[in-house]
């Protein structure tokens, strides 16, 4: 019987090595660093040119083939254009962003942090970026909300890979995006009111993967928690929250930027 | 014996299974830790040495970013009463793109390196 715990035991610590070597975003990159970076300036430049305060952003951290349908994006966060102050004490315009980060050594657990873009796109799968740029009325709102520390006041640090945006019961850096633009809109952090907003008027993506696997997920892996449904699955998504600012006229623009799509851009401008 | 053994075999074949079956598929690359942050000095490297480092621009550590607010029309740093000269073309009525550093910004170490 000893021996079959430590084997159990084993199996599971390798399991669990392996899912924190796919998941963390320390990873060694997958393109040339001067290209994530060059990417990383193109995707700030092209939002810069639509002058964009504070958008919607997200990024691909796995192959595609390997996510549900429905699913394009793997992260979410918001980018909010700032006054970053250099190590040697510069002072330079460019875009910061605000995440909801799983931590790797709690993976049910999240802390909220900024990077920069270079940071965001540095272990993406694909060099891909979402973006959605909301009306300015929603914008100053936001910048609002971002000044008076909303992100810290709906942020819910129990992490869970397919939290309900329906309830706070658990979150992923999508439900945190959503409930900072709903606190900004209706200008509440009251978690019961946002809460019933979103049950009002968001449509979330339901999620096309197996009971069965959802079921061995939540027994396996901490940061997998399916007690916040009741039913299906549904999740909040980049292209749900896109979905939701278009439907309620409050999204000027939005856009899937990849290098292909940036050249194309180009020599149409030059024709 | 014989079930004994049949059990431990089951529990040994069905914790494998789960561990093949559970939805890798949906996993989060949302992972930050300290050793995001440490690996901070190795993107900085990888960045500035060498063939992968990047031509022309320099690569700059942030400390902090203050989101700038729109104003009355122009931009502002927020809780700032004074406007710097990037900021004045920044009214929200211009067509002109928002300036964008040249450098390649990246998030320092956290607090707790400087210990």
């Amino acid at each position: 019987m000893r021996k079959l715990l430590f084997i159990v035991l084993a199996a599971l610590s390798l399991k669990s090595a392996q899912v924190h070597a796919g998941s963390t975003q320390t990873g060694e990159p997958k393109f040339q660093p001067k290209e994530i970076a060059h990417f990383a300036k193109q995707v700030e430049r092209y939002s810069a040119a639509k002058r964009a305060h504070v958008f919607i952003i997200a990024r691909v951290g796995q192959p595609q083939d390997s996510l549900p349908k429905g699913v394009e994006f793997t992260h979410v966060a918001l980018a909010v254009y700032s006054q970053i102050t250099m190590a040697n004490g510069e002072k330079k315009p460019g875009y910061a962003i605000h995440n909801l980060y799983q931590l790797h050594d709690d993976p049910a657990k999240s802390s909220l942090i900024i990077d920069y873009p270079t940071d965001f796109f540095w272990a993406v799968e694909e060099l891909k970026a979402g973006i959605a740029i909301p009306t300015l009325a929603v914008q100053k709102q936001l910048l609002d909300a971002i000044n008076d520390e909303v992100p810290k006041k709906v942020h819910n640090p129990r992490y869970s890979l397919i939290a309900n945006p329906f309830n706070n019961q658990r979150q992923n850096c999508t439900e945190h995006t959503l409930n900072i633009i709903n606190a900004a809109l209706y200008k509440t952090t009251d978690m019961a009111q946002l809460k019933a907003n979103t049950q009002a008027y968001f449509e979330a993506q339901s999620l096309s993967v197996s009971p069965f696997k959802l079921f061995l997920g939540s027994v396996f892996r901490d940061e997998i928690y399916k007690k916040d449904h009741k039913g299906a699955v549904n999740i909040a998504t980049f292209t749900t929250i896109k979905n939701y600012l278009a439907k309620h006229n409050l999204l000027a623009h939005s856009a899937i930027i990849t290098p292909d799509m940036l050249l194309n851009a180009q020599n149409s401008q030059e024709m | 014996m014989f079930k004994q053994k049949l059990k431990h075999t089951f529990t040994i074949s069905m914790t494998l299974f789960a561990m093949q079956v559970a939805p890798q598929s949906i996993a989060s690359d949302n992972a930050s830790n300290a050793s995001h942050h440490a690996s901070q000095g190795s993107k900085y490297s990888a960045l500035t040495i060498g063939d992968s480092a990047v031509a022309g621009a320099q690569v700059s550590t942030a400390v902090v970013a203050v989101p700038l607010v729109i104003s009355g029309g122009l931009t502002m740093s927020a809780g700032s009463a004074s406007v710097s000269a990037a900021e004045s073309i920044m009214d929200s009525a211009s067509n002109q793109p928002l300036p964008i550093c040249e450098e390649v910004v990246i998030a320092g170490p956290p607090p707790s390196a400087s210990l």
